[in-house]
């Protein structure tokens, strides 16, 4: 009844015996994570316009925002609560956000033991500093690991250049041009685009002109 | 006297009286064979129980170690995601229908998305189809790595689990790169995907399905061939075809009675039309056959994915034009998908707003549960044939309770 | 090195000599320090076997096991009772109290008892029995009344399946262990374990000399201890822990080392019986016993971690069908060989 069956079960088994472990043993090995992976959130005050997308793309109304106009009219984000115990993680937030100012952080180690302690308060920048910790060890571990660079071998994704604002009328559009480059303070490299775009729509504008 | 009374026992809150008992038996007597003298009993395989897979509750009569009749009690793990989805816009629904068959999600999520787009109007580009193909097809072996590992478990083979879930990691890593999440990926959208494969993953896939055949020689070599496991499960719990046909029993379950029946290759929806594979047929419909059949798809599924990532255009916009914010005329659609367990269809009913009215799911396995009874009735099975029964048939609870 | 324990134990004899006691009474001393040192033995040789256990199914299942309680994950056992210490223990309802109370004690006692007439090493034997090995089967057969007991008392119908399935596996895979033995003995004329071993020193092991029986007594040794595939009984996919339900905290910790002392007791008897015990070239004899019952270990946990288990009716047609008439056969062939050889000589 019984036969080789069993013995070549056994073989298999035998050969698993002697091979190295498939797991990975945290936190001394780090997860070789790519760069899609959505863990947590990171908030860039700097950038969001306080529409309300997020707030409105979200199924289970997990982001709370409150934004009050400050003294030039413009929309300031006072509180940007995120109640993390009913998230999907499903990233509809981050997809609907025009100026990209929600994004995905690979950081994955936001247990805490209260329930009071998962509502993250991103306009203070308290979370972006979990994220920059997380980070950091990733990076130490893995510029140790791999010292060519990126983890998986797989490029940065490439940050969609910030939209061009919308060709207004003409007095204010010479208004607005200089207006918007000097706001990123961050990369210059989109301080460069929406620059580079300026002049692309104008030449739009005065080719829509020249046609009509 | 307190519950707790002298060192540390408990009475029961319903002490049965003699009568009480003595009742119980005579509805049990007619279960009793002729000149048997053993009495039948109930066990209760309850919702939290090693084997039944997810929160089921399974009460059994039980006549010594012979399984006599099964009632199923269902809905342990009903979460009311019709009725959910009735809240939500048509975008905001589908990471709720990835919880449904959540070993697979994106097939799920693909079913509602092609529904809407029906009813929309939207054509999918030919480049997010292939997405989705290759995707699918990835989840469609996760799905069928777990059954087979459940099943193997259930035999008490923890190794083999082991080793299906090792591959199961690998994918998972596949999909997180492409979609952010390991498992409720929200992977597809309304009118496509919403992004192309990024830069390097197909080599990543190409890479896994290079090391994916050895795993499944593994596999076979460590469950299939195994005398054991083939004794029990040759000729266990037989589902033939008619009884397919009487349960609405679709999918891998009607392959293995026989039945050559594939939605991919029958009716084909999306690219599918374009790609070479077989449909793996079963002999008789015991577990066995149910076991092979899917063991088989794995690698049919391998060739699809490597087909596609050859024919996949290499540019070319991946969602069809839809608006951000979707309104659907009103009307219904039903569309139908071969899903890792069977027709997984979704009858979407629209009223022209920014919200579904009425979104129904129509789960493959809960067919499969309510065929249980009428399989333990009429064949003869031991408690552990039931489990492997049960295995078999391969449900899972978030689509049977939703 | 080789007489080390003997030596011990003539210290403790001379001891007590010198201390003004007869020479009975320091061999009788001896003796209780003997088996006060077994039972530590055995308690410290679970422990290891349990951790060997779980290690071993990590490295099968590509991955390691414990590895953060201390180096390698060796004090994973002790605080695995701790927890087991903390928990509630409570005894059901309607559960009937004493036989509930009384199982996780007396689990080990038989199996323990065996160790009383099992060769240790060479003249290292508690009480040397000319009835050695019939002993071993007609102590180990208790375990069988103690798991029916375990089934019974517990008031819950898993328990009482599991207890069941023990009853009727155990009290079947007797019957095959015991005839595959037979050939051993009739090739020996003696059922002394001492004897065993001396007549392999001399002639052979008796793994080469009685294959088959090597083969049935593996199975059935198997069955006996109720290990994969044959670990019906506490079948944790359908009866979620068979007779081992309802035990929870300490209680359930002594019946899972008493699985785990029977497993030992089953190995060191294998190596005794077809390993040649404690022949063996340079090491001391009794250290030869201790790595030949480990082997045996090993053998055994590699089997558990591969295949699945076998479905009931299966277990009794395989038994009934195949094993017994393997031993029986094994029984015949060694007889008419063993007339044969002196018919000619």
């Amino acid at each position: 009844m019984f036969g080789s069956g069993l013995i070549k079960g056994l073989s298999v088994t035998g050969k698993h015996w002697f091979r190295r472990e498939f797991t990975e043993q945290w936190p001394e090995q780090r997860p070789d994570l790519p760069p899609a992976s959505q863990g947590f959130f990171d908030y860039d005050l700097s950038k969001c316009i306080g529409c309300g997308l997020c707030e409105r793309a979200c199924p289970n109304h997990v982001i709370k925002m409150t934004t009050e106009k400050n003294d030039e009219g413009k929309k300031v984000v006072t509180s940007y609560v995120m109640e993390v115990q009913y998230c999907l993680f499903c990233g509809m937030c981050v997809e609907a956000c025009p100026p990209k100012a929600l994004t995905n952080a690979n950081n994955f180690e936001i247990a805490c033991y209260h329930r009071e302690n998962t509502n993250f308060d991103f306009a203070t920048g308290e979370p972006q500093k979990l994220n920059e910790a997380f980070n950091k060890i990733q990076a130490d571990y893995w510029n140790k690991k791999r010292p060519e660079g990126n983890p998986i071998g797989m490029p940065e994704p490439v940050k969609p250049p910030r939209p061009a604002p919308k060709p207004k009328p003409a007095a204010p559009a010479e208004g607005a041009k200089p207006a918007t480059a000097p706001a990123k303070p961050a990369a210059p490299a989109e301080a460069a685009a929406p620059a580079a775009k300026a002049p692309e729509t104008a030449a739009d504008k005065e080719g829509k002109g020249a046609d009509e | 006297m307190s519950i707790y009374d002298k060192q540390g026992r408990y009475e029961t809150p319903e002490a049965q009286t003699l009568e009480e008992l003595q009742a119980q038996q005579e509805a049990l007597a007619h279960l009793e064979g002729n000149n048997d003298p053993s009495q039948p009993y109930v066990v209760n395989m309850g919702p939290q129980h090693p084997s039944t897979h997810g929160v089921f509750r399974a009460r059994l009569t039980m006549n010594g170690e012979k399984v006599v009749a099964c009632e199923n009690v269902c809905g342990y793990l009903h979460r009311g995601i019709e009725k959910l989805c009735e809240d939500k816009t048509w975008s905001q629904v589908i990471p709720y229908t990835d919880r449904l068959d959540y070993l697979s999600p994106i097939l799920n999520e693909w079913g509602y998305c092609m529904a809407v787009e029906e009813l929309l109007g939207v054509e999918v580009p030919e480049r997010g189809e292939y997405v989705r193909v290759i995707l699918g097809e990835l989840q469609r072996i996760c799905h069928h790595l777990v059954y087979l590992a459940s099943m193997a478990l259930d035999f008490n083979g923890y190794t083999a689990w082991m080793y299906m879930f090792r591959e199961r990691e690998k994918i998972f890593d596949i999909l997180e790169a492409y979609s952010g999440s390991r498992m409720n990926n929200n992977a597809l959208r309304i009118g496509g995907a919403p992004t192309p494969l990024p830069e390097g993953l197909e080599a990543k896939i190409i890479k896994w399905l290079d090391e994916f055949p050895e795993a499944m020689r593994d596999f076979e070599n460590v469950v299939n061939g195994n005398e054991i496991f083939i004794a029990r499960a040759k000729d266990v719990g037989i589902i033939d075809a008619e009884m397919c046909k009487n349960y609405g029993i679709y999918g891998a379950n009607l392959r293995a009675a026989g039945v050559k029946l594939d939605l991919r290759k029958d009716k084909p929806y999306s690219v599918y039309d374009r790609f070479d594979f077989e449909v793996p047929v079963g002999k008789q419909g015991d577990s066995l056959d149910r076991y092979l059949v899917r063991h088989e798809e794995m690698a049919e599924s391998a060739k699809i994915i490597r087909q596609a990532l050859e024919q996949m255009p290499k540019e070319g916009p991946t969602m069809g034009k839809v608006p951000k914010m979707i309104k659907v005329p009103a009307g219904s659609a039903y569309a139908q998908i071969e899903g890792g367990m069977g027709w997984l269809g979704y009858y979407v009913v629209s009223d022209g707003g920014m919200k579904p009215y009425r979104v129904r799911i129509h789960a493959p396995s809960m067919m499969s549960v309510f065929a249980l009874p009428d399989l333990v009735a009429e064949s003869d099975m031991f408690m552990q044939d039931f489990v492997a029964a049960l295995a078999s048939v391969d449900i899972v609870l978030g689509e049977v309770d939703r | 090195m080789d007489n080390l324990f003997i030596n011990i134990g003539h210290w403790i004899v001379n001891l007590v000599m010198s201390l003004g006691g007869s020479e009975t009474l320091g061999i009788w001393i001896m003796r209780i320090c003997c088996a006060v040192g077994i039972l530590i033995f055995l308690l410290i040789n679970v422990i290891i076997l349990v951790y060997l256990e779980r290690k071993i199914s990590g490295f099968i299942q590509e991955r390691l096991g414990p590895n953060r309680c201390g180096p390698f994950g060796i004090f994973q056992l002790f605080m695995d009772i701790l927890k087991l210490v903390s928990k509630n223990t409570f005894v059901p309802g309607a559960a009937d109290y004493w036989i509930y109370c009384l199982v996780p004690i007396v689990v080990f006692i038989p199996t323990m008892m065996i160790f009383g007439i099992m060769p240790l090493g060479e003249g290292m034997t508690v009480y040397d029995s000319p009835v050695g090995l019939l002993y071993y089967f007609a102590v180990s057969a208790l375990t069988t009344l103690i798991l029916l007991m375990s089934g019974w008392a517990a008031n819950n119908k898993y328990n009482l399946m599991g207890g069941m399935r023990a009853a009727a596996q155990m009290i079947s895979y007797e019957i095959p262990l015991i005839f595959s033995i037979i050939g051993i003995v009739m090739m020996t004329g003696s059922l002394n374990l001492n004897d065993i071993v001396y007549n392999q020193v001399d002639h052979g092991w008796f793994i080469w000399r009685q294959p088959l029986a090597f083969i049935v007594f593996s199975i059935a040794a198997t069955a006996e201890i109720n290990r994969n595939p044959f670990d019906l009984p506490e079948g944790e996919q359908e009866l979620t822990a068979g007779y081992q339900t309802e035990y929870s905290g300490m209680r359930f910790a002594f019946m899972y080392l008493g699985e785990y002392v029977a497993l030992f007791a089953m190995c060191w008897l294998a190596a005794v019986l077809f390993l040649g015990g404690w022949d063996g070239p340079i090491l001391p004899g009794w250290l030869w016993l201790f790595i030949k019952s480990y082997v045996f270990v090993l053998l055994n946990m590699w089997v558990r971690w591969t295949f699945p288990r076998i479905r009931v009716d299966h277990m009794m047609k395989f038994n009934w069908k195949v094993l017994i008439p393997l031993a029986i056969a094994n029984m015949v062939v060694t007889g008419v060989v063993i007339k044969a050889v002196q018919f000619l000589a």
